[in-house]
């Protein structure tokens, strides 16, 4: 129960009980050596044949994009160039949606933004910053850049689209679009993989891409009160036993010193190049039971008591180490070590994530989530895809029926849900001092 | 067996039997054996039919699934409330009418064509060969099939690419993404009509077989053309096929169907594709609101009602008989 000891408090609902218990807890902040979290995706070959820019903007981005897409109509002689696609497909409109709180230098927060400084909790689907990318898209549309078929698209004809090299670029999170950008980096072409750059509105603003130390408490396990109570005391026996940072590392390193990680004289994990190969490898993954226990519940992340990460790709030794050739001419090209180096570091946010608030069943809440939902898919096509002079009057009559919408009640679960876990967050600092 | 039998005749005499009480007495026990073959169906239709009914006290709670009956806090007509006043739901009324009518008529007259058609074939290879394609795509799964829709209708799909290379329309168009009209009859009345035609010919050819040969040899010998017999012999055979499932499925008319319209859906096309089925997904189950979710199912039912004893009571009015 050690790994969940700074958390316990915010396991328990209302009442005081614990219901689930979850998938995992983060132990300190790793920056990781690749994005793991979103980003603003361009081809590589895209890149190289521009000279290697570094979009910052939102306005970077797309000239880059243009400017690409103008030059080269067609990819790989055959297929017409898409310069921006969206996934939009189902429940992961997020993905078209939480542009805005990105681009303002919030991180995914769900569709809140919360301010660092007064805490205060408001939805952004009806500002100014939503009005902007909006408009954007609209004039990104009406450039010829954006995919047409964004909002008909489900996910795996999504997938397949970036598979297939003819996207210049997109918004994601590389756990989303992981499937896609795995299957381009295991070719052997490097230029057709794709490289991530925290963009923002303007210059000065600090981006927030990578996601803060945070405690999700929502996915996870219960156990059904119908189990007897010894399996209920077994149960967790076991998710004890899986808990303990001993069996972290056998899950995580493989637990076997000189066979699959070696420890420096200061205690410091490492991998040789070829036990990188081999743990990277799925036949070994599976027979060593890593891929077995991977994902099984619960799991760490971040650093043990020791300080090496959790995760051996997340350690600096291992990171440097596994990037390969194409990997490596990028990284110089941008004059950094990781590709995670352009990435602000996340500003401290014991809320963090806002979008892990329970909403209660029947509540106007949970309306709002599902009438927004509908409300977007509804509308942004239709801003998105028309005419630029009719923009304002699309957007006014958008906005019109968002203020229909009960997002006051909203806002106020998430705020009281904010607040309660900043205080926890302040006492349990108070107890440690 | 022999009791079997003495009942069966019996049925056939119960005209000259004595009224009232106890002569309907006196029939169960002639007919005994046929009722205590019913019993078992009875009771099948009961705990399966009639037992779930309970549930539509549902539509009346806010149903919280973890409580007992008795602490389940009542809402009356809330949910009814609810469904009628939203805007939305009369456009989701609409779809669903809309889709169903051009499925329905779509369906019956592909099907009764197409089994009419085979009929008319004599190359028997070939007459499988056409059956067996024509009802293939009605065991693929919605899914599958929807994917296959898309991909047709997709920019660089082969209707774009057909249409364009004919000249009939300039640029490609994003066929999914225009809602309008056309979606009901266009995309969704093809899809479920080549989905399903071939299997609902199925029935047609088994009442075609029904019909007596020597109605058509007598009418060669008069010398009547194969439309003639086609129109004169074949049709009016299948006649009471055809209005037996067309009552059925008039009971059916708010059932558009789910799958293809969730799929094939988005949010372009969202003001034409979205019908009650869909509607009660995202407002009633996906949001744990199963008391909304029942409530709209009550409506379907009482609707469905409606119109099954509608179409049953045109139909014998009009002198061709009904269900029951």
């Amino acid at each position: 129960m050690e790994m969940y000891g700074p958390y316990l408090e915010l396991m328990k609902r209302d009442d005081g009980n614990i219901y689930i218990i979850p998938s995992g807890a983060s132990h300190g902040f790793v920056k990781p050596a690749n994005l793991e979290q979103g980003g603003w995706w361009i081809k590589r070959d895209v890149l190289r044949e521009l000279d290697y820019p570094q979009p910052k903007t939102l306005d970077d981005y797309f000239d880059i994009i243009e400017e690409y897409t103008v030059a080269n109509p067609q990819i790989d002689g055959g297929a017409n160039t898409i310069g921006f696609t969206a996934l939009t497909h189902d429940w992961r409109f997020f993905a078209l949606s939480n542009q805005p709180n990105h681009l303002a230098g919030y991180p995914n927060d769900g569709g809140v933004m919360v301010d660092l400084e007064t805490l205060d909790v408001n939805v952004y689907g009806n500002k100014p910053e939503t009005e902007r990318w909006l408009k954007k898209l609209n004039e990104v549309n009406a450039a010829g850049l954006f995919d047409q078929e964004a909002f008909t698209q489900n996910y795996d004809e999504y997938l397949a689209k970036i598979t297939s090299g003819r996207v210049v670029g997109f918004f994601d999170y590389r756990w989303q679009v992981g499937q896609a950008l795995d299957t381009l980096y295991q070719d052997e072409n490097f230029y057709n993989d794709y490289m991530a750059f925290p963009v923002v509105f303007e210059e000065g603003i600090k981006d927030q891409y990578l996601d803060p130390v945070g405690f999700a408490a929502s996915p996870g396990m219960g156990i059904t009160a119908g189990t007897s109570e010894e399996d209920q005391v077994r149960i967790i026996k076991y998710l004890d036993h899986i808990a303990k940072e001993e069996t972290q590392k056998l899950i995580t390193w493989g637990g076997i010193e000189g066979e699959t990680y070696e420890v420096e004289d200061d205690g410091r994990y490492y991998r040789t190049e070829e036990q990188i190969v081999e743990t990277r490898n799925t036949e070994f993954r599976d027979e060593f039971g890593f891929s077995y226990f991977e994902w099984g519940w619960p799991r760490m992340n971040g650093l043990y008591a020791d300080g090496n990460a959790v995760e051996p790709p997340k350690q600096p030794e291992v990171a440097t180490m596994m990037y390969d050739e194409g990997d490596k001419e990028f990284l110089e090209a941008y004059g950094i070590e990781t590709f995670t180096e352009l990435f602000s570091e996340p500003d401290e946010r014991p809320w963090f994530p806002a979008w892990d608030t329970p909403i209660e069943t029947g509540t106007p809440a949970q309306l709002y989530e599902q009438q927004l939902d509908d409300l977007m898919k509804r509308k942004y096509p239709e801003i998105i895809f028309a005419d630029p002079g009719e923009f304002d009057t699309l957007w006014e009559a958008y906005l019109g029926e968002f203020e229909g919408l009960p997002y006051e009640e909203y806002e106020q679960v998430i705020q009281e849900s904010v607040e309660r876990k900043v205080e926890i967050a302040e006492k349990s600092a108070e107890a440690a001092e | 067996m022999a009791g079997q039998t003495n009942a069966l005749k019996s049925t056939s005499l119960t005209d000259a039997e004595p009224k009232g009480i106890k002569g309907f007495l006196k029939r169960c026990k002639q007919q005994q054996a046929l009722l205590w073959m019913t019993v078992p169906f009875v009771i099948w239709v009961f705990i399966f039919k009639y037992l779930p009914v309970w549930g539509w006290s549902m539509a009346f709670q806010q149903y919280k699934p973890a409580l007992s009956f008795t602490e389940q806090e009542w809402v009356g007509f809330k949910h009814f409330i609810f469904l009628f006043t939203d805007d939305r739901f009369l456009g989701v009324l609409r779809n669903t009418l809309a889709q169903s009518l051009i499925n329905l008529v779509l369906g019956f007259v592909t099907a009764i064509t197409l089994a009419v058609l085979i009929n008319e074939l004599s190359n028997m290879k070939f007459k499988r060969v056409v059956q067996t394609i024509s009802y293939l795509p009605h065991f693929l799964s919605w899914v599958v099939a929807a994917a296959l829709v898309s991909s047709v209708l997709s920019i660089e799909g082969i209707v774009n690419d057909t249409l364009t290379s004919l000249g009939l329309i300039d640029k490609e168009i994003l066929w999914l993404g225009v809602g309008g009209e056309y979606f009901w009859g266009g995309i969704l009345g093809v899809a479920e009509t080549w989905k399903n035609v071939g299997w609902n010919a199925i029935i047609y050819l088994a009442a075609i077989s029904m019909i007596d040969q020597e109605q058509y040899e007598a009418a060669k010998i008069d010398g009547a053309s194969r439309i003639q017999r086609i129109l004169h012999i074949t049709i009016p055979g299948m006649k009471s096929v055809i209005i037996v499932l067309l009552i059925m499925n008039i009971g059916y008319i708010l059932e558009a169907g789910f799958e293809p319209q969730y799929l094939l859906g988005n949010g372009q096309n969202v003001e034409y594709s979205e019908n009650i089925d869909v509607f009660v997904i995202k407002y009633g189950i996906s949001m744990f609101n199963f008391s909304l979710a029942t409530a709209a199912g009550m409506f379907k039912t009482v609707i469905s009602f409606i119109f099954l004893i509608a179409a049953n009571s045109l139909s014998k009015k009009m002198g061709q008989g009904g269900l029951y």
